[in-house]
């Protein structure tokens, strides 16, 4: 078990202390004042959370829809759906996005927010709907049938017996998507009109050019984010689970 | 009659929306999932199955015509080297990274509840941080020379990069796969007097398995596409199966011969998935 305590501690060394030494680099008042001269960076981080921000919404609305379709599903078929849903999950980015790039030339829609977020969406859609499979399969049913029994109105069910119980999902598939959106850098890359920039693809033709200290200050900032969403989604899965083994179901997807 | 009960029954205890879920409210409630299938899985992978058959003109234009041409050039060493490369790169990381993740699982299954939360933490933070900003922040420790290893613009560094970006995607699947194991399982093995490698090869291995072939479906298929790595901490010595791609179709030209490539890549995916899939599903069942 030391040896065991001993690899645990060099493999989180090993993720952690390149971004320790960003985060270090980017800690500096000079810094944050270069980054707020930019204006090309603040505008692309204001579009790229946008973006994550409607994705991450309506991928997860639908997400919902088809999570709710698959339990009790025969099991070819339902194995079927899954392995469609894998497919883009495992495929290579690259691939995902210039297949998107050729069929929208073939349909000759003009590339734009249209394409750029109903690709997000598209892409984000397998992992929103596998997060939210998890907590559809769990649903107690008796719950559901109380409320229908007492006269309660679909709507009224599922404001009061389904949402409760798949708020969890919910915001696991939500961050999941927000963060995969906010992240992505091929799909952007290929899709995308001459108007649009999203972070990513900033950060890249920056770093081909030359990482100035903004950049620093820039990944301080979306690590300090990443930091404060895992913690405040941990906690809340926590705390709404009353178990240890809430986080693996953030992921599982 | 009765049968037909039972299959009510049935249907009922399946339903999780209540007793209300018929046929047609599934296929309603499927209809995104057609929708999003058709028009972003089906219909680009057959736009891009033509492409790849189509005949590219000397100025580089795309006609729709049925040739092989594309296939043809494929067959030449100069493009079987990059493949060969990237299949080589994305086999290390995958080596590299189970090897690396499997342990740490198993380190993971140990703690105690209430630290295991704070160790999943602690793989989620760098998972979960921008892509970039990990790249970003590898090639620039690499600068550093870390522990005198001069792995910028080199092929360690680009394996190095992989797997620092790859390990949080294997260990999660590893772990919830070990997670599932009842620790009394391993106490009983002990007792009966198997050794460490026993308990490993007899108990956590045969249990793991599904978890650890989901990893590296993880990290191997998504590995053959990646350019970001080899472009920025290989600095471009390296030609990859992604920085390729991304070069005939922005720079070259040459949609039929990125098309075919992409094709080849799909292919190979579609082929090992299903098995994949079958695996983890047969594995989820008995567990």
């Amino acid at each position: 078990m030391k040896a065991l305590t001993g690899f645990a501690i060099l493999v989180i060394a090993f993720l952690w202390s390149p971004l320790m030494w960003v985060a270090y680099r980017g800690a500096s008042v000079e810094a944050f004042a270069r980054l707020m001269t930019r204006e090309d960076i603040l505008s692309a981080a204001t579009q790229s959370f946008g973006l994550a921000f409607v994705a991450a919404t309506l991928a997860t609305f639908f997400g919902m829809i088809t999570a709710f379709a698959l339990p009790g599903m025969p099991r070819f078929k339902g194995w079927l759906i899954e392995t469609g849903l894998i497919f883009p999950m495992v495929l290579p980015e690259i691939a995902m996005g210039l297949s998107f790039l050729v069929w929208y030339i073939f349909l000759g829609t003009p590339f734009g927010w249209g394409t750029l977020v109903a690709s997000h969406v598209a892409f984000c859609f397998s992992f929103a709907t596998l997060a939210m499979k998890a907590r559809v399969e769990t649903l107690d049913r008796g719950l559901i049938d109380a409320a229908h029994d007492l006269g309660a109105s679909p709507a009224q069910v599922f404001r009061h017996a389904i949402f409760p119980q798949i708020a969890p999902g919910l915001l696991a598939s939500w961050v999941t998507c927000f963060s995969l959106s906010l992240d992505d850098f091929f799909i952007s890359f290929f899709v995308k009109g001459l108007s649009q920039m999203t972070l990513p693809i900033q950060l890249y033709s920056m770093m081909k050019v030359r990482i100035g200290p903004e950049i620093y200050a820039l990944s301080l900032i979306l690590f300090c984010f990443s930091l404060l969403a895992v913690l405040v989604t941990q906690l809340w899965l926590k705390s709404k689970l009353k178990s240890a083994n809430a986080l693996p179901s953030l992921t599982q997807a | 009659m009765v049968r037909k009960l039972r299959q009510q029954f049935r249907d009922q205890a399946r339903a999780p929306l209540g007793a209300g879920v018929e046929k047609f409210q599934r296929a309603l409630l499927l209809a995104p999932f057609g929708i999003w299938f058709l028009f972003f899985i089906v219909a680009p992978m057959a736009v891009l199955l033509i492409m790849s058959f189509s005949h590219r003109t000397e100025l580089g234009e795309t006609q729709i015509a049925f040739e092989w041409t594309a296939y043809r050039t494929l067959l030449n060493p100069l493009y079987g080297k990059v493949l060969f490369t990237t299949l080589l790169f994305a086999a290390a990381n995958t080596v590299v990274t189970l090897l690396a993740a499997y342990p740490f699982s198993y380190f993971m299954y140990r703690c105690k509840p209430s630290a295991r939360l704070w160790v999943i933490t602690l793989i989620l933070v760098p998972f979960w941080t921008s892509f970039l900003v990990r790249i970003l922040a590898f090639v620039d420790v690499l600068r550093l020379h870390p522990f005198g290893f001069d792995w910028i613009y080199k092929a360690p560094g680009i394996l190095s990069a992989m797997v620092y970006n790859y390990l949080p995607f294997a260990v999660l699947p590893i772990f919830a796969s070990m997670e599932k194991i009842h620790y009394s399982l391993i106490e009983a093995a002990k007792d009966l007097g198997a050794g460490r490698v026993q308990v490993l090869t007899r108990i956590l291995w045969p249990l793991t398995r599904s978890g650890v072939s989901v990893a590296a479906l993880f990290v191997f298929v998504p590995s053959l596409g990646e350019f970001l790595i080899p472009e920025l901490v290989g600095g471009g010595n390296y030609f990859l199966l992604g920085s390729f791609l991304q070069n005939q179709f922005l720079t070259a030209r040459n949609w039929p011969l990125g098309a075919a490539t992409i094709m080849i890549v799909v292919i190979g995916t579609l082929i090992v998935l299903p098995l994949f899939n079958g695996v983890a599903k047969a594995k989820g069942a008995a567990t």
